[in-house]
């Protein structure tokens, strides 16, 4: 886990380039990474900027991954023209704006089966009324982060250091001070330092895994990781 | 779910150059800029505040003897510098408490902005004596200090004239084309960018002399520019002192503009002897 390889493995063939694939099991595969990291900024990017009711921006979520895996229009994606972020945007927006013409749209179900769009829409009903391409960026970074700490945690399980990140960094304010976290963990202060630069290395290494696997092209990548971190990054 | 707070918390704590070794504390970002993000700390070994920047793992990181044989007062020292696991390059700078050029240039008089530019001229004329080429002057890389003093900032990406390795560096709207297009360090890619400064300095309309300085700092091609830092501040120096600028040669009238600001007392005097003279010869009997 400590060496540089173990932090940065190699991620093989890009998200992108999976969709693309002429296999259908690796495409299918892939869909389902694009489903699990975009679904809910999809669905709260559609119920604020097309004013959709919480059961038709669902309904329209989930007809839209159907569409998307039933035409395989994701394959199409051109990184030359845009951000893959900002194409599945655009194809959603077109989506939700044939849907309105269309008088009565059949349910198709599939593609989002999985996912708790109760909860999403309880974190949107809490949210900050912020506009919708900013809630679909905030949404994009949650769903990467999300993912990336659930990998940290197996990663780290049973150990010392993951309890020192679970308590500082991912337990919200008030934040517990270094020194409270060495009296209950029975260490001392320096190794409370040591082990939240640990953690905290992997989980950036892991989340920038994570991006490199969903962009197409390194200078996306840079940009992304801008947004991600909102610096040089990489 | 991670809230945005949490969010905004792993963004935060990511980024921080934690490999950085014991020897500096208590990081905290200070800010970003076009080649990196700054961080302050505690130089627990000498007991003092740093400023520690950490450059992406693709720029080319500049000689540390190169940044460190650049001893002039209006040069920001670096400290030390390493490479952290994942490849960025950091610096540890002395901490400057002031503003940027850019912060306080709507609050500040020209003829105080004019010195700051000059002064910065000076600090980038002895790394160009020095064979060395800044590569990111901006507004928000000239800090002005607690005590007057003007400081050139970030020499992270500078290199070593000529020197056909060094990576693309420079901020869009400041770097000259032929540095965007990638061409080896050159002093005149940073006087086009000191050119970039004076005209953030004076604005849209100027004197015609000092926008004669500007257009030739900025020329497109390097070979009309100013050879380097040196030349340029030598022009803005003629100008501060009333004298005519190399870069605009002057006709009768604007030698005689000219002439009469720097001298308007004489001129003042002269005026009221003629005008003695005139009222005397009207009134004599």
């Amino acid at each position: 886990m400590t060496t540089a390889a173990a932090r940065f493995p190699t991620t093989g063939l890009s998200l992108v380039a999976r969709l693309g694939s002429e296999e259908r099991e690796v495409r299918i595969a892939a869909f389902d990474r694009v489903v699990e990291l975009y679904w809910k900024p999809i669905y709260k990017y559609l119920r604020l900027a097309h004013r959709k009711s919480s059961d038709d921006a669902k309904d329209l979520t989930q007809s839209f991954l159907a569409y998307a895996l039933e035409k395989d229009f994701l394959a199409a994606y051109d990184p030359a023209k845009a951000r893959f972020r900002a194409y599945l945007r655009m194809c959603a927006d077109r989506f939700a704006a044939n849907d309105a013409k269309a008088a009565s749209r059949q349910k198709r179900g599939g593609g989002a089966e999985h996912v708790d769009f109760d909860a999403a829409e309880n974190e949107l009903t809490a949210g900050s009324g912020a506009e919708p391409d900013v809630v679909f960026e905030r949404e994009w970074i949650r769903a990467l982060f999300e993912r990336a700490v659930a990998i940290v945690r197996e990663r780290w399980q049973g150990k010392p250091a993951l309890l020192a990140f679970e308590r500082y960094d991912l337990g919200g304010e008030p934040r517990p001070s270094y020194q409270e976290i060495a009296d209950e963990l029975r260490v001392p202060l320096t190794t409370v330092t040591n082990h939240l630069a640990a953690v905290r290395r992997d989980f950036r290494a892991v989340a920038l895994d994570i991006l490199r696997e969903t962009t197409a092209t390194d200078d996306e990548f840079r940009d992304e990781a801008r947004r991600l971190f909102g610096s040089k990054a990489v | 779910m991670l809230t945005d707070a949490t969010l905004r918390h792993l963004q935060e704590v990511a980024e921080l150059p934690h490999d950085i070794g014991e020897r500096y504390t208590s990081l905290r970002r200070a800010g970003s800029g076009g080649m990196g993000t700054v961080f302050c700390a505690d130089d627990t070994l000498l007991g003092r505040k740093v400023a520690i920047k950490v450059v992406a793992a693709h720029a080319t990181a500049p000689e540390a003897e190169t940044i460190a044989s650049l001893e002039h007062p209006g040069i920001v020292p670096v400290h030390d510098r390493g490479v952290l696991e994942d490849g960025r390059t950091w610096y540890a700078m002395k901490y400057v408490d002031g503003r940027t050029l850019h912060d306080i240039r709507g609050t500040t008089p020209l003829p105080r902005l004019l010195q700051i530019v000059r002064q910065t001229c000076d600090a980038v004329a002895f790394a160009h004596s020095r064979g060395v080429v800044h590569r990111d002057i901006k507004p928000q890389n000239i800090m002005v200090g607690s005590f007057g003093e003007t400081l050139v900032m970030d020499w992270g990406v500078a290199a070593n004239s000529g020197d056909a390795t060094a990576h693309p560096a420079g901020t869009r709207g400041f770097a000259a084309p032929e540095q965007l297009e990638g061409a080896t360090p050159d002093p005149r890619a940073d006087v086009y960018s000191l050119g970039g400064v004076l005209r953030f300095v004076i604005g849209e309309k100027a004197p015609r002399a000092l926008e004669a300085i500007c257009a030739k700092a900025t020329a497109h091609a390097p070979r009309d520019r100013y050879a380097d830092a040196a030349a340029f501040g030598a022009d803005l120096v003629r100008y501060l002192d009333g004298l005519a600028v190399e870069a605009h040669r002057e006709n009768a009238l604007e030698v005689m503009q000219r002439w009469l600001a720097n001298n308007r007392a004489i001129a003042a005097l002269v005026v009221a002897y003629i005008v003695m003279r005139v009222v005397l010869f009207i009134f004599s009997p």
